[in-house]
């Protein structure tokens, strides 16, 4: 039945045993019946593969008589698709052990946020569903800044939006995958008992800004879409469904509603109709988001008409932005400016144990180095949830048994 | 007191065997005292990927495995020393009380505890940190809990290991950056050993006072020759 999954699900049996830390030949035995699962891995499995830990379990009772499309949940389907290669399928498996360790962690330390779910069920009651998919994101929008501390203030709310997210129970994955024309994605993560919204967004080559709007825009569909299985945005291809217009209108009016584009520009002093590279960049820097959300909320706002939103897209910010804001910077340029204890911070947060390398949301590991420190999981433990080993844990985080032995 | 029938290992142990090569007082434990070394299923995995090394003691486990130096812990395995366990004792109290110390510590040490609680038996642990965690959660602990140089301890003590073979242990694992007691890391073996309390002991070493079964993780357990 393992096998059967993974064939179904596009996943290299020997790759995913190495992003599962598990020696490949054992998974393959695993895939292939030829030696039982142990119980202890099914939950792990299960939530990986997006499967009932039943299925793994029992195979030959279900094989016989189940195809792939009953095997197959919605998810990898999504991941099979067009231009979507194994860096892909890689990701979404160690993004959704993320999901499962963090449930994990939750419950030790019993610390479990699930506010998500009433913002997500006070949006979705009040949005009315006949309004037009524009007009619908906008509300509900406003109803989730409404309900949440994103609404106070009229001020940009992209260094604040990851901490937001993690307080509510919401996986938030920011990696590079070079490979992939995937620019951001939405699924749930976690067993059917327990799930979590995931937004993902590919840090290759998106700034900043621009990955505070994928977020945003990934949250919306993660509202509007739960039953899709998996919600995907390739890069340079524009979404003109109706729940792509929905879920980028919501984006832009959670990130610069008309009240802080107004504050922006009168507390920087810009005028609307005199914009130039400079006042632009300044914008762009006060709201958090990229120069192409902000001119689309301009103009929605009345402030800018479509031939200047033209013009003003034309205009190459990215010298005068580098120049008012941290977040325009190279990781390369960022480090240097903040210094060593930042460069050090960023190691810390990098697995080593993975196929592939990845650096871990800060949240999450700033939970796990808690609980170690809180002493609600060892050390190796905490390693494990960092796709590190314990020696590299101990030596990042410090060893609170220094003067123990036992 | 009889012997215990097993004595459940956990991968940080097993690795320094393997690392260093030496195998002969798990050998010795199984055919003078009648004691199996065993690993639960969560450790065969384990060993089988572990961390840097990878699949390096792949080759010493399936041996072990295949000679019977080691058992590994399966379902039915489990099932066939239920009727000498404690009352209520069940394959799916012990998968319920590892999923539990999953939550709290690494996979091989959650289920190697669970397993020994369960059934009453020693372990074998070098993870004193994940002891600590389990304790600090009030957990219930195994006991005893035998660490590798109480293993290597016990050899030298009952004349199993000679004292040079010992010491080339202790070089090795100093080397190899793995976990030597803080008596024995700038001393030699022969002359740190005595400010070690052994855990592991034969019960020739008793007091005279006579000795009780272990209740504490930390008590050291008396085992007589066959």
């Amino acid at each position: 039945m393992l096998q059967n999954i993974l064939d179904a699900a596009g996943l290299d049996a020997r790759a995913c045993a190495g992003l599962l830390g598990v020696n490949p030949d054992l998974f393959m035995a695993w895939a292939s019946g030829q030696e039982a699962i142990p119980e202890s891995v099914l939950p792990l499995l299960g939530a990986v593969l997006s499967v009932s830990p039943s299925v793994l379990a029992n195979p030959s009772k279900l094989s016989r008589r189940m195809t792939e499309a009953d095997i197959t949940p919605q998810l990898w389907f999504k991941f099979r698709g067009k231009g979507l290669v194994n860096a892909d399928r890689e990701a979404v498996v160690l993004i959704r052990m993320i999901g499962h360790y963090l449930n994990e962690l939750e419950e030790a330390t019993r610390q479990k946020s699930v506010q998500w779910k009433s913002i997500f069920e006070t949006v979705r009651n009040t949005v009315d569903i006949q309004a037009p998919v524009k007009e619908q994101g906008k509300a509900a929008a406003r109803i989730f800044r409404q309900s949440t501390s994103l609404g106070h203030g009229a001020t940009g709310v992209g260094e604040v939006l990851r901490g937001f997210l993690r307080a509510t129970g919401i996986l938030a994955v920011e990696i590079p995958v070079s490979e992939s024309i995937v620019e951001g994605c939405s699924f749930y993560v976690g067993s059917a008992s327990s799930p979590r919204p995931c937004v993902f967004a590919n840090s290759h080559h998106a700034t900043w800004f621009r990955r505070n709007v994928i977020l945003m825009h990934e949250l919306g569909h993660a509202i509007f879409e739960p039953f899709t299985g998996a919600t995907l945005d390739l890069v340079n291809v524009p979404g003109d469904e109706d729940i792509e217009i929905r879920a980028q209108s919501f984006a832009q009016e959670a990130l610069v509603p008309r009240e802080v584009l107004l504050h922006a520009a009168q507390s920087l002093g810009c005028k609307w109709n005199a914009l130039n590279a400079e006042s632009l960049a300044n914008l762009v820097a006060s709201t958090h988001v990229e120069q192409r959300t902000l001119l689309n909320a301009a103009q929605d706002a009345g402030f800018l008409d479509t031939t200047q939103v033209e013009e003003l897209r034309r205009i190459d910010i990215a010298a005068s932005l580098r120049k008012v804001s941290e977040h325009a910077l190279s990781t390369e340029e960022y480090l240097e400016k903040r210094g060593t204890e930042e460069q050090e911070w960023i190691g810390k947060r990098t697995t080593t144990l993975t196929a592939r390398s990845i650096r871990l949301p800060i949240g999450y590991v700033n939970a796990v180095v808690e609980a170690y420190q809180n002493r609600q999981i060892s050390p190796s433990k905490g390693a494990a949830y960092l796709m590190i080993t314990e020696s590299e844990f101990l030596e990042r985080f410090g060893d609170i048994y220094e003067e123990v032995e036992v | 007191m009889p012997n215990p029938s097993l004595i459940i290992c956990d991968s940080d142990v097993l690795v320094q065997f393997f690392l260093s090569n030496e195998l002969r007082p798990l050998r010795d434990l199984k055919t003078f005292y009648g004691i199996q070394p065993a690993v639960v299923q969560e450790v065969d995995a384990e060993l089988r990927w572990l961390g840097h090394y990878a699949a390096r003691f792949v080759p010493q486990l399936d041996k072990s495995l295949k000679n019977g130096l080691l058992i590994r812990l399966d379902k039915p395995q489990f099932q066939s020393l239920l009727s000498k366990a404690l009352p209520g004792a069940s394959w799916a109290g012990f998968q319920t009380l590892g999923a539990q110390y999953l939550g709290l510590v690494d996979k091989g040490e959650a289920y190697t505890h669970a397993a020994g609680v369960v059934l009453g038996l020693p372990v074998a642990s070098d993870d004193y940190r994940a002891i600590q965690v389990l304790q600090f959660q009030m957990q219930n602990l195994p006991c005893p809990v035998l660490r590798s140089f109480d293993v290597f301890g016990f050899a030298h003590e009952a004349g199993l290991l000679p004292i040079e073979d010992c010491e080339k242990v202790r070089s090795c694992l100093l080397k190899e950056g793995r976990w030597v007691p803080a008596a024995l890391k700038h001393t030699s073996f022969a002359n740190g050993i005595a400010n070690f309390p052994l855990r592991l002991r034969d019960s020739t070493k008793a007091p005279t006072s006579g000795t009780q079964a272990p209740t504490m993780f930390s008590d050291a357990l008396y085992i007589t020759r066959i």
